[in-house]
């Protein structure tokens, strides 16, 4: 399928978006495609942050519906968005949640109702239905729902709005940090960006600024003496060699740790954990992570006991709220918000888009393409639900030197 | 344990100390240092799925996400940006010449069915197996075009000249997505020929299968070329 550049019709406002992670990904091409002049800084390689770290589980929004009936519906309804805008980087397999004893079981009917509630079809099927389906499965599973989970390629899916950024003439910049904001009458009118390529300082101007710094967005709204709401937290990830499964798998129980196993390619991945940390940067798991991980694995797919391990990584998560609650924080909202600083800091010209999924990058992208609209009063509509990127390749290609 | 690390920076090179866990890898190493020197290395997924991370480790093509430590020789680790590619500061490389080579292919197996695509939420599961989609191994990482002695032919001293090809050729991960897309009867099987048989293509490999032992992905783009080689 060639991709064939979509025209558009341009505006004369330049928007800088900040971080180049998934949701920086979706919201250049977004901008891009309604006729923003888009700048986008990256202070490392694209999708360096979270974004690329990820189990790669395209939620169906089933995990979420009895805590998060919000994120869930979006989840379920950017899974068949993102089916089909990026078919080559989304395996859609489905998902099963299994009750691997009486509680869990117990909790079946209320996973039911409340995936029902959210438009998220989960059908009942025998547990011997289910072991057909993987064979890998524990034999203690005593209830199984089907879900329209899938899997996708964390790295690939937001390469591709990258490239149809590009593609559209946004500039993009991996190397390129926020070290300070320049304000001028209460209005950002300037980023300071170092340029780490080429070790030297440069300004930034737009006429509107949109935070997308993931877990990093405090530190980021603190240069400009914003608060953005976002708690960093540590998760952790194992992969064994072997795919055990080819549909993800998922505890029936209220979202947890180790409680669900991805298949990716020849691997399998469980995730994940949960801590606090002061710093998002260089996280690495913990050995006693590691070693519940494998044990939570083996607890939905016994050979995840014995399989070689692959890796064990470690990625910031991006807590919504400044607080965690007794639970430790897995109560906390996966749902996402675009927060327009001029109303909670008096700060005009500038926006931040905290919390979501992996899963809902190009949603929360269309919110906060929104909220540019009616800051810079240019209403266009949002045209990616239509718009299909071109392929991840395109991100890097004719640039040779 | 503390690594030891030397990265290539222009000219010179900058030595890094690094305290990291046992099993940790060379990029773990590199990130735990990079507060304070502020390396550019290109890094996503932290588990060999993203294919960003390639450089030379101690003058061999690697993910530094899938090299642990404890598998290197004692001492200092070295660190070189990959060759086929450009760089833009230290071992962070602009990949354009891979992704250059690289036909979009549909990129799962099987292919889907005509009309699969669902715009209701349908319970893919209860597909049959064969029918479930799987992505290929490769991970277009670049490492096989980086062993490659047709295109990084002489001893790797950074020099230009070292970097040119010995003739044009499209590079083992291409013809190796040429391979799988014709034995998997594929939409673009007859692009996927044409690619082979071009003069860049099957033709201009030395059959060295340096592509296979690079690969950390088990792609065997060596072999996949040698298929297509027979009629
Ligand atoms: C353990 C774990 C597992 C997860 N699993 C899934 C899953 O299976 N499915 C799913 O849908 N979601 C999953 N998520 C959630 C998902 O990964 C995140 O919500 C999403 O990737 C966040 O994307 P982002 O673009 O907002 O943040 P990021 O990807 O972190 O992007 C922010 C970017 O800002 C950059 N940056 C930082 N400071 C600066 C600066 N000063 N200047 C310029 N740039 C800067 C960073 O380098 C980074 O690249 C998971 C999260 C975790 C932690
Ligand atoms: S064939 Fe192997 S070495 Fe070559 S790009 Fe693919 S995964 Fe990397
Ligand atoms: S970081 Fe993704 S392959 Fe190494």
């Amino acid at each position: 399928m060639a991709f064939e550049t979509p025209r558009v019709d341009p505006l004369p406002f330049r928007v800088a978006v900040i971080g180049g992670g998934g949701t920086g990904a979706a919201l250049a091409w977004d901008l891009a495609l309604r006729g923003f002049r888009v700048v986008l800084v990256e202070r490392g390689e694209f999708l360096s942050g979270t974004t690329g770290r990820h189990h790669g589980q395209l939620h169906s929004g089933a995990r979420y519906a009895a805590g998060d009936p919000n994120i869930a519906r979006e989840c379920m309804s950017e899974t068949l968005a993102l089916r089909r805008l990026v078919p080559d980087a989304v395996e859609y397999n489905g998902g099963l949640f299994v009750a691997l004893d009486g509680e869990e079981a117990a909790y079946g009917e209320r996973f039911a109702e409340a995936c029902a509630e959210a438009g998220i079809p989960a059908g009942e099927i025998p547990p011997a239905r289910a072991r057909e389906l993987e064979p890998g499965l524990s034999a203690k599973v005593e209830r199984a729902f089907l879900v329209p989970d899938g899997t996708f390629d964390a790295w690939r899916v937001p390469a591709a709005f990258l490239a149809g950024a590009r593609a559209l003439g946004a500039e993009l910049r991996p190397w390129t940090g926020v070290v300070g904001f320049e304000a001028e009458g209460g209005r950002i009118a300037a980023a300071r960006v170092l340029d780490r390529g080429r070790g030297i300082e440069e300004r930034i101007e737009a006429d509107y600024f949109v935070i997308a710094g993931g877990a990093w967005g405090g530190a980021i709204g603190a240069l400009a003496g914003l608060e953005v709401p976002v708690t960093p937290a540590a998760g952790s990830m194992l992969a064994v060699k072997g795919r055990l499964c080819d549909l993800v798998i998922s505890r029936l129980r209220p979202p947890g740790d180790g409680d669900i196993l991805v298949p990716q390619r020849g691997l399998s991945i469980i995730g994940s954990t949960q801590r606090l940390v002061a710093s998002p940067d260089a996280l690495l798991p913990a050995d006693e992570e590691i070693a519940f991980l494998r044990r939570s694995g083996a607890e939905l797919a016994p050979a995840f006991a014995e399989a070689e391990i692959d890796s064990a990584w470690c990625a910031a998560r991006p807590l919504f709220g400044s607080a965690l609650d007794e639970a430790g924080g897995r109560a906390a909202s996966r749902d996402f918000a675009v927060l327009d600083h001029a109303e909670r800091d008096g700060v005009a010209g500038v926006a931040s888009v905290v919390g979501g999924k992996a899963t809902t990058l190009r949603v929360m992208a269309e919110k906060a393409a929104d909220l540019v609209c009616r800051e810079l009063d240019a209403e266009r509509a949002c045209r990616t639900l239509e718009t299909a990127p071109p392929s991840w390749r395109a991100l890097y290609r004719g640039r040779a030197s | 344990m503390i690594a030891k690390l030397s990265v290539a920076r222009g000219a010179g090179r900058v030595e890094i100390e690094a305290e990291a866990p046992e099993w940790a890898t060379v990029l773990d190493a590199l990130e735990s240092a990079d507060g304070t020197q502020g390396i550019l290395y290109r890094h996503s997924c932290h588990h060999g799925s993203c294919g960003v991370c390639g450089a030379l480790v101690n003058g061999a093509p690697r993910l530094l996400c899938r090299t642990r430590l404890s598998e290197l020789p004692p001492g200092v680790v070295r660190l070189d940006p990959l060759p086929y590619a450009t760089v833009i500061a230290d071992i962070a490389v602009e990949p354009g010449p891979l992704f250059d080579s690289l036909p979009d292919f549909g990129y799962l197996r099987p292919p889907a069915r005509p009309g699969s695509v669902p715009d209701q939420a349908p319970l893919p599961s209860d597909r049959p197996e064969r029918e479930r989609e799987r992505f290929e191994d490769c991970i277009e990482c670049g490492l096989c075009l980086a062993a490659c002695p047709v295109l990084v032919p002489v001893e790797r001293d950074g020099s230009d000249e070292a970097k040119r090809p010995i003739r044009p050729f499209v590079g083992p991960a291409a013809l190796g997505m040429a391979r799988r897309e014709i034995a998997k009867g594929g939409p673009a099987s007859r692009e996927a020929r044409a690619v082979a048989a071009a003069p860049d293509g099957v033709a201009a490999c030395d059959r060295a299968f340096a592509c296979s032992r690079a690969c950390p992905r088990g792609v065997a783009p060596g072999r996949l070329i040698e298929e297509l080689r027979r009629p």
